[in-house]
């Protein structure tokens, strides 16, 4: 999988549209960010994106091969990171990740999955139910949980929520190394500077269309900022 | 070629029409009864109103399997018209078998299978349109109430199975006669046809009435919503 | 198919796993059917020559109504945590993730038959340990968790939750109940096989169409 695309992505509730036509393509190993106001569809877009709602229109290119959306095979390339942990609180770190590792058809030795807790900073909650972990412990074990399949398309809605220094540092790196591997991640932020870091580029999202995407290339915040808000809106002055 | 409304007032007038004939009929045509009297005329609205509260169902359950493979939301909107008329009929059903019943039986209520399975039938039904109040997306609305429906249907005739399993004195008019059934003359079976056959048209006439109005009350909601939005879009963008 | 297997079996695992950690569902179940015995025995002064055919009635009440209160429970973890969408896109097919449910679901329900009826037979000193009502129980309560767990995965997403579960549940339950308290009085008082098998057989019937409708429906319970 070195490129996705995209194509013509519209949903509507009734007749109130949310998503008008959108297109996005992304290269294997590049972080996209997804700005946009509450309401603007990013979390509709990224749902339809993962496979778990079905869009009115629009078409899922992988190479230049047309797939399905809604095919259990293309879900299981994706990994979403939401809002809600996906965690069940009544199980261990270990007994999660054994869970899900099993789900996904990959049995993972117990050292294995005790190193990937490790690589979270969780060695020593491993055993410990999760309705015990802090609200960051949760979110760090997400990550964790989320990247067990070794996606190869990582969906990430709001991901610095909930972490404090440490734990963005720490989502920091382990999105170099997965961009590194090749993976794509999408992902979506209030604060574009706090993922400025990581980036390749930003994508607005208003009203239900996609602008253009600004690759950083380099740049600066304050060089980017008149080409993803053209027109002189509220946001762009405060910003 | 009529317009819409057109037709729909010459569906009025026609079903308004039958059901006065039939009315009349059963007044002046239909024979009394020997065993049980003038009271047995009842029976005329009271069959033909229990079939119309199954064909209610049955629409609504067609309608909602075609909903889910096609995802139409007007067939949403005729399943639960159809459920509420259903729902009516089923009761005109239940209230004239009671006035009925209170000669013929000696009570307006009696624990016979018949009365018991149609009461929980109708409870079904009811808990459909608590469903649907609990819940806000109006797609995800559709879908649940859809999928009710479809098993809520299921079990509509297995109940009809079981009961006549059960010993009844409920009369039953087509088929085996039995020690409570009536002996009909042609005139009684001809002014029963007609009876249903008016009560029919009356049901289509209903129907469509009830579909389109809360088509209209879903649009009037998104066009709420819609301005909703662009309100907030015009306070964003100047 | 091996796969399917596995997937269901880990499934069904972690469902035990949770319950097995808080026991919560499974205590509250039996804390309330074994307060339902009591009640019933003051609220009807069962006297010892009804007892022998009220037993399967009373023994269905119990068990559908404590029954339900598991039911209730049982997407709890899913929708709080919206661990519903992880399992959606790890599954290879998504019957499966409906599957694993309702047999978590009915596992929970033999427990309680288990643990219900010999308490039932000590209290009013009455063998119960016949086979005929126990498997009459075991297919009720098979109808029982296929329909249950259907309507719970649509209740669990609506405003009214627990409230809503028996109202739908309980009048679609109807041909069960009654096939379920007819086969088991007849087997409770020696009537001969041929005046009840056909009770049996319309609850065969009935689990066999609730297990095919939500099979083929369940789809559109998870999927937008």
């Amino acid at each position: 999988m070195t490129q996705i695309e995209l194509q013509g992505i519209s949903k509507s509730y009734g007749r109130l549209a949310v998503l008008k036509n959108c297109d996005l393509a992304m290269q294997s190993g590049q972080l996209l960010c997804l700005l946009g106001n509450n309401g603007a569809g990013k979390t509709t877009f990224l749902r339809i994106v993962s496979g778990l709602l079905s869009a009115d229109k629009g078409k899922l290119l992988i190479d230049g091969e047309e797939w399905s959306l809604k095919s259990p095979e293309w879900r299981r390339k994706c990994a979403l990171v939401a809002h809600k942990t996906f965690l069940y609180q009544n199980l261990s770190g270990l007994e999660n990740m054994r869970f899900f590792s099993r789900l996904y058809q990959r049995e993972f030795s117990e050292e294995e999955l005790r190193k990937r807790l490790a690589d979270t900073g969780l060695t020593r909650s491993a055993d410990k139910q999760v309705r015990l972990y802090s609200r960051g412990m949760q979110q760090r074990l997400t990550l964790a949980r989320a990247l067990l399949s070794d996606p190869d398309f990582v969906i990430m809605d709001e991901p610095f929520t909930g972490l404090d220094k440490d734990g963005s540092a720490l989502l920091v790196r382990m999105l170099a190394e997965l961009k590194q591997q090749g993976a794509m991640i999408l992902m979506t932020s209030h604060d574009p500077q706090a993922a400025f870091a990581v980036t390749d580029g930003f994508v607005r999202l208003s009203m239900g269309v996609f602008g253009k995407v600004s690759l950083v290339d380099g740049k600066g915040w304050n060089e980017l900022e008149p080409s993803l808000y053209p027109q002189n809106t509220p946001e762009g002055q405060t910003a | 070629m009529l317009s819409w409304n057109k037709k729909l007032t010459f569906l009025a007038i026609l079903s308004g029409a039958l059901v006065l004939i039939a009315f009349a009929l059963v007044l002046f045509y239909a024979p009394v009864e020997q065993n049980m009297g003038v009271v047995q005329k009842v029976f005329y609205f009271h069959v033909a109103a229990a079939w119309l509260g199954m064909l209610g169902f049955l629409v609504a359950a067609v309608c909602s399997v075609m909903y889910l493979s096609k995802g139409n939301p007007n067939l949403d909107a005729v399943a639960a018209s159809s459920v509420e008329i259903g729902l009516l009929f089923t009761a005109i059903a239940n209230f004239s078998g009671m006035i009925w019943a209170r000669p013929a039986w000696n009570t307006w209520w009696t624990w016979d299978p018949r009365l018991t399975t149609m009461t929980i039938m109708a409870f079904t039904y009811i808990a459909y349109f608590l469903l649907r109040r609990g819940i806000d997306d109006p797609a995800k609305k559709a879908r649940f109430g859809s999928i009710y429906l479809i098993i809520g249907f299921a079990t509509v005739p297995l109940t009809f199975f079981s009961a006549r399993l059960l010993r009844t004195i409920h009369p039953t008019i087509f088929g085996s006669a039995g020690t409570g059934d009536m002996a009909m003359t042609p005139a009684m079976y001809q002014t029963m046809g007609l009876s249903i056959f008016a009560f029919s048209v009356l049901f289509a006439l209903l129907l469509i009435v009830r579909s389109r109005l809360r088509l209209n009350e879903q649009w009037l909601e998104e066009q709420e919503a819609m301005e909703q939005e662009e309100e907030f879009g015009e306070v964003v963008n100047g | 198919m091996k796969n399917w297997l596995s997937t269901l079996k880990t499934l069904i695992w972690k469902d035990l796993l949770q319950e097995w950690r808080s026991k919560d569902m499974l205590t509250a179940m039996l804390a309330f059917a074994i307060l339902s015995i009591f009640i019933f025995n003051y609220a009807m002064e069962l006297d010892p020559r009804q007892r022998a055919e009220l037993a399967p009635g009373i023994l269905w009440v119990v068990i559908t109504f404590s029954g339900t209160l598991g039911l209730n429970r049982s997407f709890v973890a899913e929708q709080e945590q919206g661990s519903f969408d992880a399992l959606v896109m790890a599954v290879p097919g998504l019957a499966s993730i409906w599957f694993a449910k309702q047999i978590s679901n009915f596992l929970m329900m033999l427990v309680l038959i288990v643990i219900v009826l010999p308490i039932y037979s000590l209290l009013y000193n009455q063998n119960l340990f016949i086979p005929g009502l126990w498997l009459t129980l075991i297919l009720g309560a098979w109808s029982f968790s296929a329909a249950g767990t259907l309507l719970a995965s649509m209740t669990a997403q609506t405003r009214m939750r627990d409230l809503l579960l028996p109202v739908l549940l309980f009048p679609i339950l109807m041909p069960v109940n009654m096939a379920v308290v007819k086969a088991g009085t007849g087997i409770m008082t020696g009537a001969a096989l041929a005046s009840y098998q056909v009770w049996l057989s319309i609850l065969l019937v009935y689990g066999i169409i609730m297990t095919t409708i939500s099979f083929m429906v369940f789809d559109y319970v998870i999927l937008e």
